[in-house]
Protein backbone atom coordinates (compact mmCIF):
# COMPACT_ATOMS: atom_id res chain seq x y z
CA UNK A 1 0.00 0.00 0.00
CA UNK A 2 3.03 2.79 0.94
CA UNK A 3 4.46 1.52 -2.52
CA UNK A 4 1.09 2.18 -4.52
CA UNK A 5 0.69 5.32 -2.34
CA UNK A 6 4.08 6.79 -3.17
CA UNK A 7 3.51 5.87 -7.08
CA UNK A 8 0.38 7.56 -7.11
CA UNK A 9 1.33 10.48 -5.97
CA UNK A 10 4.66 10.60 -7.62
CA UNK A 11 5.68 13.61 -9.91
CA UNK A 12 6.16 11.25 -13.20
CA UNK A 13 2.81 10.20 -12.58
CA UNK A 14 1.37 13.29 -12.60
CA UNK A 15 3.23 14.51 -15.47
CA UNK A 16 1.76 11.58 -17.09
CA UNK A 17 -2.34 12.34 -16.18
CA UNK A 18 -2.09 16.12 -17.75
CA UNK A 19 -1.45 14.32 -21.60
CA UNK A 20 -3.65 11.14 -20.66
CA UNK A 21 -6.34 12.66 -20.00
CA UNK A 22 -6.94 15.14 -23.09
CA UNK A 23 -6.66 11.91 -25.34
CA UNK A 24 -8.64 9.87 -22.76
CA UNK A 25 -11.87 10.45 -24.23
CA UNK A 26 -10.32 9.93 -28.46
CA UNK A 27 -8.85 6.63 -26.86
CA UNK A 28 -12.21 5.37 -25.96
CA UNK A 29 -13.98 6.33 -29.04
CA UNK A 30 -11.28 5.07 -31.45
CA UNK A 31 -10.78 1.77 -29.46
CA UNK A 32 -14.32 1.12 -29.10
CA UNK A 33 -14.46 1.09 -33.20
CA UNK A 34 -11.97 -1.13 -33.28
CA UNK A 35 -14.27 -4.38 -33.38
CA UNK A 36 -17.34 -3.03 -35.59
CA UNK A 37 -13.91 -1.98 -38.24
CA UNK A 38 -12.21 -5.51 -37.88
CA UNK A 39 -15.60 -7.34 -37.89
CA UNK A 40 -16.18 -5.43 -41.62
CA UNK A 41 -12.75 -6.06 -42.73
CA UNK A 42 -13.26 -9.64 -41.30
CA UNK A 43 -16.59 -9.55 -43.54
CA UNK A 44 -15.38 -8.16 -46.91
CA UNK A 45 -12.33 -10.93 -46.62
CA UNK A 46 -15.01 -13.50 -45.96
CA UNK A 47 -13.00 -14.44 -42.97
CA UNK A 48 -16.10 -15.16 -40.53
CA UNK A 49 -15.49 -18.92 -40.45
CA UNK A 50 -18.39 -21.69 -41.42
CA UNK A 51 -21.21 -20.01 -39.64
CA UNK A 52 -20.65 -16.27 -40.04
CA UNK A 53 -23.96 -15.21 -38.48
CA UNK A 54 -23.42 -16.95 -35.35
CA UNK A 55 -19.65 -15.41 -35.40
CA UNK A 56 -20.94 -11.70 -35.83
CA UNK A 57 -23.55 -12.48 -33.19
CA UNK A 58 -20.69 -13.71 -30.66
CA UNK A 59 -18.47 -11.17 -31.84
CA UNK A 60 -20.96 -7.94 -30.74
CA UNK A 61 -21.87 -9.59 -27.45
CA UNK A 62 -18.52 -9.93 -26.42
CA UNK A 63 -17.60 -6.79 -27.46
CA UNK A 64 -20.64 -5.26 -25.83
CA UNK A 65 -20.37 -6.98 -22.78
CA UNK A 66 -16.70 -6.02 -22.49
CA UNK A 67 -17.30 -2.50 -22.88
CA UNK A 68 -19.68 -2.58 -20.34
CA UNK A 69 -17.37 -3.98 -17.84
CA UNK A 70 -15.08 -1.11 -18.55
CA UNK A 71 -17.50 1.19 -17.92
CA UNK A 72 -18.27 -0.16 -14.98
CA UNK A 73 -14.52 -0.63 -13.98
CA UNK A 74 -14.40 3.55 -14.26
CA UNK A 75 -15.45 3.88 -10.62
CA UNK A 76 -12.86 1.71 -8.81
CA UNK A 77 -10.28 3.05 -11.25
CA UNK A 78 -10.85 6.46 -10.51
CA UNK A 79 -10.89 5.48 -6.89
CA UNK A 80 -7.67 3.65 -6.83
CA UNK A 81 -5.78 6.08 -9.42
CA UNK A 82 -7.04 9.25 -7.68
CA UNK A 83 -7.76 10.28 -10.82
CA UNK A 84 -11.42 12.11 -11.47
CA UNK A 85 -11.19 12.82 -15.49
CA UNK A 86 -12.15 9.21 -15.70
CA UNK A 87 -15.61 9.94 -14.72
CA UNK A 88 -16.20 11.46 -18.31
CA UNK A 89 -15.57 8.02 -20.10
CA UNK A 90 -18.39 6.01 -18.69
CA UNK A 91 -21.00 7.76 -20.85
CA UNK A 92 -19.00 7.19 -24.09
CA UNK A 93 -18.31 3.34 -22.71
CA UNK A 94 -21.88 2.83 -21.86
CA UNK A 95 -22.45 4.44 -24.93
CA UNK A 96 -20.66 1.96 -27.12
CA UNK A 97 -21.52 -0.82 -25.12
CA UNK A 98 -25.13 -0.12 -25.59
CA UNK A 99 -24.27 0.53 -29.44
CA UNK A 100 -23.04 -3.14 -29.75
CA UNK A 101 -25.75 -5.01 -28.07
CA UNK A 102 -27.64 -2.55 -30.62
CA UNK A 103 -25.91 -4.33 -33.52
CA UNK A 104 -25.95 -7.97 -31.84
CA UNK A 105 -30.16 -7.83 -30.98
CA UNK A 106 -30.05 -6.91 -34.82
CA UNK A 107 -28.39 -9.48 -36.14
CA UNK A 108 -30.20 -11.89 -33.90
CA UNK A 109 -33.95 -10.31 -35.51
CA UNK A 110 -32.80 -9.69 -38.94
CA UNK A 111 -29.79 -11.98 -39.75
CA UNK A 112 -30.26 -14.87 -37.98
CA UNK A 113 -33.99 -15.51 -37.67
CA UNK A 114 -35.27 -12.98 -40.51
CA UNK A 115 -38.00 -11.36 -39.35
CA UNK A 116 -39.30 -14.84 -38.91
CA UNK A 117 -41.74 -13.08 -35.71
CA UNK A 118 -43.54 -16.64 -34.61
CA UNK A 119 -40.19 -18.17 -34.51
CA UNK A 120 -38.72 -15.66 -32.72
CA UNK A 121 -41.48 -15.39 -30.67
CA UNK A 122 -41.56 -18.87 -29.78
CA UNK A 123 -37.69 -19.18 -29.57
CA UNK A 124 -37.82 -15.94 -27.19
CA UNK A 125 -40.59 -17.50 -24.67
CA UNK A 126 -39.23 -20.38 -24.03
CA UNK A 127 -35.13 -19.45 -23.92
CA UNK A 128 -34.52 -18.08 -20.58
CA UNK A 129 -31.15 -16.74 -21.93
CA UNK A 130 -32.95 -14.75 -24.84
CA UNK A 131 -35.46 -13.41 -22.43
CA UNK A 132 -32.07 -11.89 -20.20
CA UNK A 133 -30.26 -10.73 -23.72
CA UNK A 134 -33.78 -8.74 -24.38
CA UNK A 135 -33.81 -7.54 -20.97
CA UNK A 136 -30.47 -6.11 -20.80
CA UNK A 137 -30.73 -4.70 -24.01
CA UNK A 138 -33.92 -2.22 -22.96
CA UNK A 139 -31.92 -2.01 -19.97
CA UNK A 140 -29.29 -0.21 -21.85
CA UNK A 141 -31.73 1.46 -24.71
CA UNK A 142 -32.99 3.65 -21.71
CA UNK A 143 -30.00 4.54 -20.12
CA UNK A 144 -28.29 5.08 -23.38
CA UNK A 145 -30.94 7.80 -23.80
CA UNK A 146 -31.21 8.98 -20.43
CA UNK A 147 -27.61 9.56 -20.35
CA UNK A 148 -28.14 12.53 -22.90
CA UNK A 149 -27.86 16.08 -20.54
CA UNK A 150 -31.55 16.88 -21.37
CA UNK A 151 -32.30 13.70 -19.56
CA UNK A 152 -30.22 14.25 -16.84
CA UNK A 153 -31.41 17.77 -15.55
CA UNK A 154 -34.72 16.95 -16.25
CA UNK A 155 -34.51 14.05 -13.84
CA UNK A 156 -32.54 15.38 -11.03
CA UNK A 157 -31.50 13.95 -8.55
CA UNK A 158 -33.08 10.33 -9.10
CA UNK A 159 -30.79 10.21 -12.28
CA UNK A 160 -28.01 8.58 -10.02
CA UNK A 161 -30.03 5.67 -8.45
CA UNK A 162 -31.55 5.50 -12.36
CA UNK A 163 -28.32 4.86 -13.70
CA UNK A 164 -27.37 2.21 -10.87
CA UNK A 165 -29.42 -0.06 -13.20
CA UNK A 166 -26.67 -0.77 -15.03
CA UNK A 167 -25.29 -2.93 -12.08
CA UNK A 168 -28.47 -5.12 -12.88
CA UNK A 169 -27.25 -5.16 -16.30
CA UNK A 170 -23.83 -6.66 -15.77
CA UNK A 171 -25.91 -9.40 -14.04
CA UNK A 172 -28.07 -9.84 -16.19
CA UNK A 173 -25.44 -10.13 -19.39
CA UNK A 174 -23.25 -12.01 -17.54
CA UNK A 175 -26.44 -14.86 -16.85
CA UNK A 176 -27.32 -14.43 -20.98
CA UNK A 177 -23.63 -15.15 -21.32
CA UNK A 178 -23.53 -18.21 -18.92
CA UNK A 179 -27.33 -20.19 -19.94
CA UNK A 180 -26.68 -19.19 -24.05
CA UNK A 181 -23.55 -22.26 -23.94
CA UNK A 182 -23.30 -25.95 -23.06
CA UNK A 183 -22.27 -26.15 -19.37
CA UNK A 184 -19.04 -27.20 -19.29
CA UNK A 185 -18.00 -24.60 -21.64
CA UNK A 186 -15.77 -21.82 -19.62
CA UNK A 187 -15.97 -19.10 -22.30
CA UNK A 188 -18.79 -17.21 -20.32
CA UNK A 189 -16.37 -17.32 -16.65
CA UNK A 190 -14.08 -14.45 -16.93
CA UNK A 191 -16.49 -12.02 -18.13
CA UNK A 192 -19.39 -13.29 -15.03
CA UNK A 193 -16.12 -12.86 -12.66
CA UNK A 194 -14.97 -9.87 -13.55
CA UNK A 195 -18.17 -7.99 -13.36
CA UNK A 196 -18.99 -9.81 -9.94
CA UNK A 197 -15.71 -8.55 -9.04
CA UNK A 198 -16.48 -4.64 -9.73
CA UNK A 199 -20.14 -4.82 -8.45
CA UNK A 200 -18.41 -6.23 -5.00
CA UNK A 201 -16.20 -3.56 -5.21
CA UNK A 202 -19.82 -1.63 -4.87
CA UNK A 203 -20.80 -2.54 -1.60
CA UNK A 204 -20.68 -0.09 1.02
CA UNK A 205 -18.18 -1.89 3.33
CA UNK A 206 -15.81 -3.02 0.81
CA UNK A 207 -15.97 0.94 -0.19
CA UNK A 208 -15.52 1.57 3.28
CA UNK A 209 -12.33 -0.71 3.14
CA UNK A 210 -10.51 0.77 0.29
CA UNK A 211 -11.24 4.35 1.34
CA UNK A 212 -9.26 3.69 4.17
CA UNK A 213 -6.46 1.46 3.09
CA UNK A 214 -5.50 3.54 0.10
CA UNK B 1 -4.75 -21.76 -44.32
CA UNK B 2 -2.78 -22.29 -47.83
CA UNK B 3 -2.55 -25.75 -46.54
CA UNK B 4 -6.10 -26.53 -45.83
CA UNK B 5 -6.43 -25.19 -49.37
CA UNK B 6 -4.10 -27.63 -50.92
CA UNK B 7 -5.98 -30.30 -49.33
CA UNK B 8 -9.04 -29.30 -50.22
CA UNK B 9 -8.04 -29.03 -53.99
CA UNK B 10 -6.99 -32.49 -54.26
CA UNK B 11 -9.64 -34.30 -52.14
CA UNK B 12 -12.21 -32.64 -54.48
CA UNK B 13 -10.05 -33.83 -57.31
CA UNK B 14 -9.55 -36.87 -55.77
CA UNK B 15 -13.11 -37.21 -54.85
CA UNK B 16 -14.28 -36.31 -58.74
CA UNK B 17 -12.32 -38.39 -60.06
CA UNK B 18 -13.83 -41.46 -58.30
CA UNK B 19 -17.09 -40.06 -59.07
CA UNK B 20 -16.33 -40.54 -62.81
CA UNK B 21 -14.88 -43.61 -62.26
CA UNK B 22 -18.76 -45.14 -60.16
CA UNK B 23 -20.38 -42.87 -62.90
CA UNK B 24 -19.19 -44.80 -66.00
CA UNK B 25 -19.86 -48.00 -64.11
CA UNK B 26 -23.16 -47.19 -64.04
CA UNK B 27 -23.69 -46.83 -59.96
CA UNK B 28 -24.61 -43.32 -59.23
CA UNK B 29 -26.03 -42.04 -62.49
CA UNK B 30 -29.23 -43.55 -61.98
CA UNK B 31 -32.42 -41.45 -61.60
CA UNK B 32 -34.32 -40.22 -58.34
CA UNK B 33 -37.12 -42.01 -59.50
CA UNK B 34 -35.19 -45.24 -59.15
CA UNK B 35 -33.17 -43.83 -56.37
CA UNK B 36 -37.16 -43.22 -54.93
CA UNK B 37 -38.04 -46.77 -55.06
CA UNK B 38 -34.57 -48.13 -53.80
CA UNK B 39 -35.28 -48.56 -50.02
CA UNK B 40 -32.38 -50.69 -49.30
CA UNK B 41 -29.80 -48.22 -49.92
CA UNK B 42 -31.60 -44.79 -50.28
CA UNK B 43 -28.93 -42.24 -49.45
CA UNK B 44 -26.76 -42.73 -52.52
CA UNK B 45 -28.01 -40.12 -54.34
CA UNK B 46 -27.53 -39.30 -58.11
CA UNK B 47 -26.17 -36.53 -59.44
CA UNK B 48 -29.11 -35.65 -61.38
CA UNK B 49 -30.94 -35.28 -58.34
CA UNK B 50 -31.98 -30.79 -58.40
CA UNK B 51 -30.34 -29.05 -55.40
CA UNK B 52 -33.19 -27.78 -53.53
CA UNK B 53 -33.44 -25.04 -51.18
CA UNK B 54 -33.27 -21.01 -52.07
CA UNK B 55 -29.67 -20.70 -50.39
CA UNK B 56 -26.50 -20.82 -52.74
CA UNK B 57 -24.45 -23.76 -51.25
CA UNK B 58 -21.02 -24.42 -52.35
CA UNK B 59 -21.24 -28.17 -53.96
CA UNK B 60 -18.38 -29.06 -55.94
CA UNK B 61 -19.81 -32.01 -56.95
CA UNK B 62 -23.67 -31.78 -57.17
CA UNK B 63 -24.42 -34.58 -54.90
CA UNK B 64 -27.12 -34.37 -52.62
CA UNK B 65 -28.63 -36.14 -49.55
CA UNK B 66 -31.65 -38.32 -49.97
CA UNK B 67 -33.94 -34.73 -49.89
CA UNK B 68 -32.24 -33.35 -52.46
CA UNK B 69 -29.83 -31.45 -50.22
CA UNK B 70 -26.66 -30.22 -51.67
CA UNK B 71 -23.38 -31.64 -49.39
CA UNK B 72 -21.85 -29.42 -47.16
CA UNK B 73 -18.77 -28.06 -48.48
CA UNK B 74 -15.68 -29.95 -47.82
CA UNK B 75 -13.90 -26.78 -46.41
CA UNK B 76 -16.70 -26.30 -43.80
CA UNK B 77 -16.76 -29.98 -42.82
CA UNK B 78 -13.31 -30.09 -42.00
CA UNK B 79 -13.37 -26.97 -39.95
CA UNK B 80 -16.23 -26.70 -38.03
CA UNK B 81 -16.19 -29.06 -35.29
CA UNK B 82 -17.63 -29.89 -31.76
CA UNK B 83 -14.84 -32.15 -30.70
CA UNK B 84 -14.67 -31.37 -27.08
CA UNK B 85 -11.56 -33.52 -25.96
CA UNK B 86 -9.35 -31.04 -27.92
CA UNK B 87 -11.78 -27.94 -27.20
CA UNK B 88 -15.23 -26.53 -26.89
CA UNK B 89 -14.40 -23.81 -29.75
CA UNK B 90 -15.55 -25.30 -32.85
CA UNK B 91 -12.98 -23.55 -35.23
CA UNK B 92 -9.98 -24.39 -32.90
CA UNK B 93 -10.40 -27.67 -33.61
CA UNK B 94 -8.68 -28.23 -36.73
CA UNK B 95 -5.27 -26.61 -35.21
CA UNK B 96 -5.32 -28.42 -31.74
CA UNK B 97 -6.15 -32.00 -33.34
CA UNK B 98 -3.58 -31.87 -36.05
CA UNK B 99 -0.90 -34.22 -34.15
CA UNK B 100 -3.27 -36.54 -33.10
CA UNK B 101 -2.18 -40.11 -33.94
CA UNK B 102 -4.54 -42.78 -34.70
CA UNK B 103 -2.45 -45.12 -35.81
CA UNK B 104 -2.36 -48.06 -34.30
CA UNK B 105 -5.81 -48.89 -33.02
CA UNK B 106 -7.65 -51.06 -31.82
CA UNK B 107 -11.28 -51.34 -30.68
CA UNK B 108 -12.05 -53.63 -27.66
CA UNK B 109 -14.76 -55.44 -28.28
CA UNK B 110 -16.26 -56.26 -24.70
CA UNK B 111 -19.29 -57.23 -22.43
CA UNK B 112 -22.23 -59.85 -23.26
CA UNK B 113 -20.79 -61.33 -26.77
CA UNK B 114 -19.74 -64.44 -27.63
CA UNK B 115 -16.71 -63.05 -29.49
CA UNK B 116 -14.85 -60.83 -27.31
CA UNK B 117 -11.11 -59.04 -27.66
CA UNK B 118 -9.30 -56.04 -29.48
CA UNK B 119 -9.99 -55.88 -33.26
CA UNK B 120 -7.31 -53.88 -34.81
CA UNK B 121 -8.33 -51.18 -37.54
CA UNK B 122 -6.29 -53.12 -40.27
CA UNK B 123 -8.75 -56.05 -39.43
CA UNK B 124 -11.41 -53.45 -39.32
CA UNK B 125 -10.37 -52.50 -42.90
CA UNK B 126 -10.06 -56.16 -44.02
CA UNK B 127 -13.30 -57.37 -42.80
CA UNK B 128 -15.55 -54.73 -43.80
CA UNK B 129 -16.20 -53.06 -46.94
CA UNK B 130 -17.01 -49.99 -46.83
CA UNK B 131 -19.77 -47.57 -48.82
CA UNK B 132 -20.94 -44.11 -48.89
CA UNK B 133 -23.79 -42.81 -47.02
CA UNK B 134 -24.58 -38.75 -47.59
CA UNK B 135 -26.51 -38.16 -44.56
CA UNK B 136 -27.70 -35.00 -42.43
CA UNK B 137 -25.76 -34.03 -39.17
CA UNK B 138 -27.92 -31.96 -37.00
CA UNK B 139 -26.21 -31.15 -33.98
CA UNK B 140 -28.37 -29.94 -30.85
CA UNK B 141 -26.72 -26.35 -31.07
CA UNK B 142 -28.61 -25.70 -33.53
CA UNK B 143 -26.51 -26.08 -37.03
CA UNK B 144 -26.56 -28.78 -39.40
CA UNK B 145 -24.48 -30.48 -42.25
CA UNK B 146 -25.11 -32.42 -45.27
CA UNK B 147 -21.87 -34.61 -45.03
CA UNK B 148 -21.03 -37.71 -47.18
CA UNK B 149 -19.62 -40.55 -44.96
CA UNK B 150 -17.86 -43.92 -45.81
CA UNK B 151 -18.48 -46.66 -43.45
CA UNK B 152 -20.19 -49.78 -43.18
CA UNK B 153 -23.24 -50.69 -40.83
CA UNK B 154 -22.90 -51.17 -37.32
CA UNK B 155 -24.73 -54.07 -37.65
CA UNK B 156 -22.13 -56.12 -39.53
CA UNK B 157 -20.14 -55.69 -36.86
CA UNK B 158 -22.60 -57.01 -34.17
CA UNK B 159 -23.49 -60.13 -36.36
CA UNK B 160 -19.65 -61.09 -35.97
CA UNK B 161 -18.89 -60.45 -32.24
CA UNK B 162 -22.55 -62.16 -31.51
CA UNK B 163 -24.30 -60.00 -29.08
CA UNK B 164 -26.09 -62.90 -25.99
CA UNK B 165 -29.24 -62.84 -25.30
CA UNK B 166 -29.62 -60.75 -22.57
CA UNK B 167 -27.57 -57.34 -24.46
CA UNK B 168 -29.93 -54.57 -24.29
CA UNK B 169 -27.54 -51.85 -24.99
CA UNK B 170 -24.21 -51.41 -26.94
CA UNK B 171 -22.27 -49.10 -25.24
CA UNK B 172 -19.33 -46.71 -26.53
CA UNK B 173 -16.44 -45.24 -25.29
CA UNK B 174 -14.10 -42.74 -26.44
CA UNK B 175 -10.23 -42.87 -26.48
CA UNK B 176 -8.76 -41.05 -23.23
CA UNK B 177 -5.59 -40.10 -23.32
CA UNK B 178 -4.97 -36.44 -21.68
CA UNK B 179 -1.83 -35.85 -22.83
CA UNK B 180 -2.44 -35.64 -26.41
CA UNK B 181 -6.62 -34.32 -25.79
CA UNK B 182 -6.23 -31.09 -24.39
CA UNK B 183 -9.54 -30.59 -23.88
CA UNK B 184 -10.00 -33.62 -21.31
CA UNK B 185 -7.95 -30.82 -18.69
CA UNK B 186 -11.33 -29.15 -18.82
CA UNK B 187 -12.68 -31.65 -15.24
CA UNK B 188 -16.54 -30.57 -15.60
CA UNK B 189 -16.94 -33.21 -17.64
CA UNK B 190 -16.59 -37.33 -16.78
CA UNK B 191 -14.11 -38.04 -19.49
CA UNK B 192 -13.90 -40.27 -21.59
CA UNK B 193 -16.64 -39.54 -23.77
CA UNK B 194 -19.37 -42.44 -23.63
CA UNK B 195 -22.42 -42.78 -25.45
CA UNK B 196 -24.98 -45.33 -26.02
CA UNK B 197 -27.52 -46.97 -28.49
CA UNK B 198 -30.18 -49.71 -27.84
CA UNK B 199 -30.21 -52.56 -29.47
CA UNK B 200 -32.86 -52.29 -31.99
CA UNK B 201 -31.16 -48.51 -32.80
CA UNK B 202 -27.67 -50.44 -33.01
CA UNK B 203 -28.78 -53.03 -36.10
CA UNK B 204 -31.01 -50.53 -37.82
CA UNK B 205 -29.32 -50.06 -41.23
CA UNK B 206 -28.73 -46.20 -40.50
CA UNK B 207 -26.72 -46.80 -37.88
CA UNK B 208 -22.75 -46.42 -39.39
CA UNK B 209 -19.38 -47.21 -38.15
CA UNK B 210 -17.53 -44.31 -40.43
CA UNK B 211 -14.01 -44.19 -41.37
CA UNK B 212 -13.55 -41.69 -43.93
CA UNK B 213 -15.29 -38.45 -44.66
CA UNK B 214 -15.43 -36.46 -48.43
CA UNK B 215 -13.81 -39.91 -49.99
CA UNK B 216 -10.78 -40.11 -47.90
CA UNK B 217 -9.99 -41.16 -43.93
CA UNK B 218 -11.36 -39.38 -41.52
CA UNK B 219 -9.25 -36.47 -40.38
CA UNK B 220 -8.12 -35.94 -36.91
CA UNK B 221 -10.87 -33.67 -36.27
CA UNK B 222 -13.52 -35.66 -37.50
CA UNK B 223 -13.13 -38.89 -34.82
CA UNK B 224 -10.58 -40.93 -36.73
CA UNK B 225 -10.01 -44.05 -37.25
CA UNK B 226 -13.33 -44.71 -36.77
CA UNK B 227 -17.05 -43.78 -35.13
CA UNK B 228 -20.51 -43.80 -35.34
CA UNK B 229 -22.87 -42.06 -37.39
CA UNK B 230 -26.37 -42.44 -36.30
CA UNK B 231 -27.83 -39.48 -38.61
CA UNK B 232 -31.55 -39.49 -37.25
CA UNK B 233 -30.23 -38.26 -33.44
CA UNK B 234 -28.76 -35.22 -32.71
CA UNK B 235 -24.49 -35.08 -33.49
CA UNK B 236 -23.44 -35.57 -29.89
CA UNK B 237 -24.69 -39.40 -30.36
CA UNK B 238 -22.26 -39.64 -32.98
CA UNK B 239 -19.30 -40.69 -30.75
CA UNK B 240 -15.61 -40.13 -32.12
CA UNK B 241 -12.40 -42.16 -32.18
CA UNK B 242 -13.93 -45.60 -30.12
CA UNK B 243 -11.59 -47.20 -28.48
CA UNK B 244 -14.26 -49.54 -27.04
CA UNK B 245 -17.64 -51.16 -27.40
CA UNK B 246 -19.50 -52.99 -24.86
CA UNK B 247 -22.92 -54.57 -25.33
CA UNK B 248 -24.49 -54.43 -21.45
CA UNK B 249 -27.87 -54.75 -19.78
CA UNK B 250 -28.61 -51.50 -18.94
CA UNK B 251 -29.05 -48.04 -20.43
CA UNK B 252 -25.54 -46.60 -20.72
CA UNK B 253 -25.17 -43.30 -19.24
CA UNK B 254 -23.13 -41.15 -21.37
CA UNK B 255 -21.22 -37.86 -20.93
CA UNK B 256 -23.99 -35.59 -21.70
CA UNK B 257 -26.41 -37.12 -19.27
CA UNK B 258 -24.26 -37.33 -16.47
CA UNK B 259 -22.85 -33.56 -17.06
CA UNK B 260 -26.61 -32.11 -17.90
CA UNK B 261 -29.34 -34.88 -17.29
CA UNK B 262 -31.71 -32.12 -17.66
CA UNK B 263 -30.94 -31.05 -20.81
CA UNK B 264 -29.20 -34.33 -22.64
CA UNK B 265 -31.42 -37.65 -22.14
CA UNK B 266 -30.07 -41.22 -23.10
CA UNK B 267 -32.39 -40.67 -26.82
CA UNK B 268 -31.37 -37.41 -28.19
CA UNK B 269 -33.44 -37.98 -31.22
CA UNK B 270 -33.99 -35.15 -33.78
CA UNK B 271 -37.23 -33.21 -32.80
CA UNK B 272 -38.10 -29.73 -33.40
CA UNK B 273 -40.89 -30.48 -30.71
CA UNK B 274 -39.18 -31.02 -27.67
CA UNK B 275 -36.78 -27.79 -27.14
CA UNK B 276 -34.00 -28.14 -25.51
CA UNK B 277 -34.28 -26.72 -22.08
CA UNK B 278 -32.60 -23.19 -22.68
CA UNK B 279 -33.36 -22.96 -26.44
CA UNK B 280 -35.76 -24.29 -29.46
CA UNK B 281 -35.27 -27.20 -31.57
CA UNK B 282 -37.91 -25.66 -33.78
CA UNK B 283 -35.44 -24.41 -36.68
CA UNK B 284 -31.84 -25.19 -37.46
CA UNK B 285 -28.96 -23.07 -40.13
CA UNK B 286 -27.55 -25.22 -42.63
CA UNK B 287 -23.86 -24.10 -42.55
CA UNK B 288 -23.38 -22.76 -45.90
CA UNK B 289 -26.90 -21.01 -46.01
CA UNK B 290 -28.61 -17.53 -44.63
CA UNK B 291 -31.95 -18.04 -43.96
CA UNK B 292 -32.94 -20.98 -41.05
CA UNK B 293 -34.95 -24.03 -42.14
CA UNK B 294 -37.17 -26.12 -39.61
CA UNK B 295 -35.64 -28.90 -38.45
CA UNK B 296 -37.55 -32.42 -39.27
CA UNK B 297 -38.79 -34.98 -36.65
CA UNK B 298 -35.97 -37.76 -36.81
CA UNK B 299 -34.09 -35.00 -39.30
CA UNK B 300 -35.65 -36.55 -41.81
CA UNK B 301 -35.16 -39.87 -41.78
CA UNK B 302 -39.04 -40.66 -40.29
CA UNK B 303 -40.11 -42.84 -42.69
CA UNK B 304 -36.92 -45.26 -42.05
CA UNK B 305 -36.84 -44.71 -37.69
CA UNK B 306 -40.51 -44.13 -36.50
CA UNK B 307 -41.33 -47.47 -35.52
CA UNK B 308 -38.38 -48.06 -33.70
CA UNK B 309 -40.52 -45.44 -30.80
CA UNK B 310 -43.61 -46.50 -32.05
CA UNK B 311 -45.04 -47.02 -27.71
CA UNK B 312 -42.72 -44.27 -26.64
CA UNK B 313 -43.45 -40.69 -25.30
CA UNK B 314 -41.01 -38.70 -27.10
CA UNK B 315 -41.14 -35.42 -24.81
CA UNK B 316 -40.39 -37.89 -21.94
CA UNK B 317 -37.56 -39.94 -23.12
CA UNK B 318 -35.76 -36.67 -24.78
Amino acid sequence: MQIWTSLRTSKSWKDLKKPLGTILHPLVHIGSAVPLLVGLWDFWQRNLGANPILEITHRTGKTAILLLILSLAISPLRLLLKWNQLNKLRRPLGLWAAFYAGIHFSIYVILDYGFQWNALLANSLTNKFILLGFTTGVLLLILSITSLTYFQKKIGKNWKKLHRFVYAAGILAALHFILAVKPGVLRPWPYALVIALLLLFRLPPVQAWVKKTI
Amino acid sequence: MSENMRDEITTHKRYATRKEFLKTLGVVGVSAAVLAACQDKPFIAGEDLPASGTAPVPSSMGLTDDLGDPLTSYDNVISYNNFYEFTTDKEGVVKLSRDFQSSPWAVEIGGLVENPGPISMEEIRERYTTEERIYRMRCVEGWSMVIPWQGFPLARLLEDIKPKPEAKYVRFESIYDPKSLPGQANKYFPWPYIEGLRLDEAYHDLSLLATGIYGEDLLPQNGPPIRLVVPWKYGFKSIKSIVKIDLVEEMPVSLWMESAPNEYGFYANVNPGVDHPRWSQATERRIGELSRRPSLLFNGYENEVKDLYADMDLVKNF
